[in-house]
């Protein structure tokens, strides 16, 4: 197994307040690993920083060997780092179909000439987005949604969507914000269910943020834990479970919201 | 930002459509409104309503380019200062340099373009109250600068003794030729306008206005589609310009204020930001209205505010959504 | 008059534009910070509050001294009215709420040129005279707008620090949802937001009435000026705001004097672009960053 995000030293402070306090991890090739915490242990903050959100006030993120820290978000997805988001977010107006298409930016940028005319090469990144895209919602199983409109999806769908439109990008890494908050139990299996198969067809390293334990044990290779912007253990799912420490900061300590 | 476009009358899977199935129902109303009212000029052949319906061509064509702005949710205060920059640029060339008038048209175009793409690079990182004041003070800034080079800019007199345009040795000065070869620049603009939005880059905008983290989450760099639109559509701005400075024979730093941006801002609203036509509408509708009612001034603004506030209160597709709509029932489509 | 005394009566102007700026922007600030919206019809306010005072001094005779509360009454009614009838369905919109003030503008401009006419009408000053300071010479009614200015800023601070409305609408400004934790609804805090500042830009119109003059078209710039004065001093920062807006009244003055208007105007506008470009967030205001 090779180590392909690297986070070494990351510190973030919000004026007085240090968010994160030199965190660094490891994320290997097709692993899935669970960055857990009590509320405002730094969880969203790291994903921020690793996402480009914010600009870390000192430490780095490596990519697969290169330096992706501070980097604006568009540059980062190029790296393949693709994130989602903690409340659904779609473009409401477009199509399921228009909406995987857009998330795909990646995969069809061409010139602006042959944007402009409409150009063999544009036609052609076009039509191979729409079959990514038709894909993608194959894979999700939602084929008689491709063409309504997202805005009007339920919150469940609305959540899966969110999920494809960040799978459309071809990430090798996803980075998934809280995917079961506001999902009950039986959304969330589903939801967790859907999560395995993706990871598995595509081949893709997962990291996530998630207060739902039965998703974390159930989805998770490897357990980071934080508190207080530090990491305070990091292994396997059943090894970290027993783990003194983290009984203490978190497990078993119901909680349902980060900071 | 996602609350505004749910309030658009548009259905929701208008938008984003694939080049053949926007080439129907919707494009034929407009060719069965259009085609006949562009024609109409020239059977009434009156030098009144080709005055009208060239100032109609010109302020759809400056109308558009704001269009193109608005679609990234972002507003220019500076398109007056922009269609400024384009009728002194081609004015200038024509007087001091002896260019013929379409190349003219081209300087004003890069002029126009020039200083969209430094003006844009300043500020369109900035939160979109940010621009908004930097554009407005922008288009002050070009005022003041025009009046501080009175060789240049022929100060508060302004330049009055633009030649007639001329194309090919042909002038075109006359009513019906300039009314001519307006119609045939608006309709270019149009086209470069759908061509803008029809493509990916089209898809960019719509995908920045309608949900700009998630589109820099899907790897769309906002900055750089903002200064394309702000470019895109302040060049747009910058030929208007032009063509305006040749009809009319003078212009003034006067002639590009604040309110100049405003009544465009109004058209657009009026005649509907989400659809390549709606600037026409626009344009047709406000157009003749101070050009009949010369006497009204003051209650037409009145009237001009209140339709704004009616307008983006009740329907923010504007009059092009209504037609839309009545398309869309055509086709059968609900 | 002395060169000395010419430097300083420069700077009383200086000051006196510093505190109609301030004025302006904090009350700008006020509205943007609790509608959201980029108000274009502030200016027009501004132009309202100056024909009160002219009617209530000029016409019906009352006192100078009270055509300033009474410019802010009538203004700021006038203000609850246009955000129940305007701004209610925009709110948190800034595209949309943003291009209804423009729309808003044009009714107050042109509404007030129907009923008064384009002509500028002249006011008389607050006081005849003159204030000495040891050699220095300064017209009483100069003064007094300064006065009355730093006084009525006093008074908007004690209410937005001190009361349960104060308290409420500022608490709008960070956020919606804390302002109902102060007992007042949050449907109320909006209107009465937006009241107190136009009220504040009546406000302003009516102190500079008598120095300048009073016309449907006043109202420009000084919203130019207090556009400028918000980028310059960075958009809900007070203290920003009250910096700039010294900053701004005195360089103008003093650029104006020596080098025409023309140049003062283009030279703050300067100012606004490197603070643009170096500072985007203003001398004092919070970072912020798309997305």
């Amino acid at each position: 197994m090779t180590a392909i995000l690297e986070v070494s030293d990351l510190t973030m402070r919000f004026g007085g307040l240090t968010a994160l306090d030199s965190l660094s991890f490891k994320v290997n090739d097709h692993e899935t690993v669970g960055l857990i915490g009590p509320n405002g242990a730094g969880k969203t903050t790291a994903f921020n920083v690793i996402s480009g959100v914010l600009a870390p006030t000192s430490g780095t993120v490596h990519y697969r060997g290169s330096a992706i820290t501070g980097l604006p978000t568009h540059r980062i997805v190029r790296h393949g780092v693709v994130r989602t988001f903690q409340s659904t977010s779609v473009f409401a107006k477009a199509s399921v179909l228009d909406n995987i298409v857009c998330g795909g930016f990646v995969n069809w940028e061409t010139g602006f000439v042959s944007n402009l005319f409409n150009g063999a090469k544009t036609r052609a990144t076009q039509a191979a987005a729409r079959d990514r895209a038709m894909e993608l919602i194959r894979l999700a199983g939602i084929e008689e949604l491709a063409h309504s409109a997202a805005g009007e999806l339920s919150y469940g769908h609305q959540k899966r969507l969110g999920l494809l439109v960040a799978l459309a990008a071809s990430p090798s890494l996803l980075l998934l914000d809280e995917p079961a908050a506001g999902l009950n139990a039986e959304e969330s299996e589903e939801l967790a269910e859907f999560i395995r198969s993706v990871k598995q067809q595509l081949q893709i390293a997962v990291l996530l943020v998630e207060h739902h334990i039965e998703m974390i044990t159930s989805l998770c290779d490897r357990l980071i834990v934080l508190e207080y912007g530090r990491k305070i253990a990091d292994g396997p799912v059943a090894e970290v479970r027993q783990d003194p420490r983290v009984v203490d900061a978190y497990l078993g300590v119901d909680d349902d919201d980060d900071a | 930002m996602s609350e505004l476009q749910q309030t658009n009358p548009v259905p929701a899977t208008a938008k984003w459509k694939i080049p053949q199935e926007f080439l129907t129902a919707k494009s034929a109303t407009y060719c069965a409104l259009f085609l006949p009212l562009a024609a109409l000029p020239l059977l009434i052949d009156s030098s009144f309503v080709y005055h009208i319906a060239i100032l109609v061509c010109l302020n759809a064509i400056i109308t558009s380019g704001l269009g193109v702005i608005v679609r990234v949710d972002q507003l220019s205060l500076a398109h007056g200062a922009f269609a400024g920059i384009g009728a002194y640029a081609s004015a200038l060339a024509v007087i001091k340099l002896g260019v013929p008038f379409l190349l003219s048209l081209v300087l004003a175009a890069l002029a126009a373009g020039v200083a969209a793409v430094l003006l844009g690079r300043l500020v369109l990182g900035l939160k979109g109250v940010y621009f908004v004041l930097a554009t407005f003070a922008f288009n002050e800034l070009f005022r003041m600068i025009m009046l501080l080079l009175p060789e240049i800019s022929g100060g508060t007199n302004g330049l009055s003794n633009i030649p007639a345009a001329e194309i090919a040795g042909l002038e075109i000065s006359s009513k019906p030729g300039f009314y001519i070869f307006i119609a045939l620049a608006l309709a270019a603009t149009l086209l470069v306008v759908w061509m803008i939005l029809r493509s990916p880059i089209g898809r960019a905008f719509d995908a920045i206005s309608g949900n700009l983290p998630l589109a820099q989450a899907s790897g769309i760099p906002p900055r750089r589609y903002q200064i394309l639109a702000f470019t895109s559509g302040s060049v747009i701005a910058g030929v208007g310009g032009g063509i305006m400075a040749a009809y009319v024979g003078f212009i003034s730093p006067e002639s590009f204020t604040f309110w100049f941006s405003v009544n465009t801002i109004i058209m657009l609203i009026v005649g509907g930001r989400y659809s390549i036509m709606g600037p026409v509408l626009g344009a047709l509708l406000l157009t003749p209205l101070p050009e009949v009612l010369r006497s009204t001034g003051q209650l037409q603004q009145i009237i001009y505010g209140v339709c704004l506030i009616a307008i983006l209160r009740f329907m923010p597709g504007g009059v092009s959504g209504l037609i839309d709509r009545f398309a869309e029932l055509m086709s059968g489509r609900k | 008059m002395s060169f000395e005394a010419f430097l300083i009566q420069t700077g009383v102007n200086g000051l006196i534009l510093g505190a109609l700026y301030l004025l302006m922007a904090v009350g700008f600030t006020l509205v943007f910070g609790s509608l959201r919206v980029v108000n274009f019809a502030h200016g027009e306010f501004y132009m309202l509050g100056g024909f009160a005072a002219y009617f209530t001094t000029v016409t019906m005779g009352l006192p100078a001294i009270a055509s300033i509360p009474l410019a802010f009454l009538f203004v700021a009614v006038l203000g609850l009215f246009c955000e129940r009838a305007v701004f209610r369905p925009f709110r948190g919109d800034e595209l949309n709420g943003m291009i209804a003030s423009i729309g808003l503008a044009l009714i107050l401009q042109n509404g007030a040129l129907m009923l008064f006419g384009p002509m500028p009408l002249a006011m008389p000053p607050f006081a005849e005279g003159l204030t000495r300071f040891g050699s220095i010479v300064i017209p009483t009614s100069r003064l007094l707008a300064i006065v009355i200015s730093a006084a009525v800023l006093a008074i908007f601070y004690v209410v937005m620090m001190h009361t349960r409305v104060g308290r409420a609408v500022r608490a709008m400004v960070q956020d919606a949802e804390v302002a109902s934790t102060f007992g007042i609804h949050p449907g109320l805090v909006y209107p009465l937001g937006f009241a107190l500042g136009v009220g504040l830009a009546a406000v302003a119109g009516a102190v500079m009435a008598p120095l300048f003059s009073v016309s449907p078209f006043t109202g420009h710039t000084p919203l130019l000026k207090a556009f400028l004065v918000v980028v310059l001093g960075g958009l809900g920062s007070i203290p920003g705001a009250a910096i700039a807006s010294l900053a701004v009244g005195l360089i103008e003055s003093y650029t104006a004097t020596f080098y025409g208007s023309l140049a003062a105007d283009g030279l703050i506008l300067l100012l606004a672009v490197i603070m643009l470009v170096m500072r985007p967030n203003g001398l004092l205001g919070r970072a912020m960053r798309v997305g």
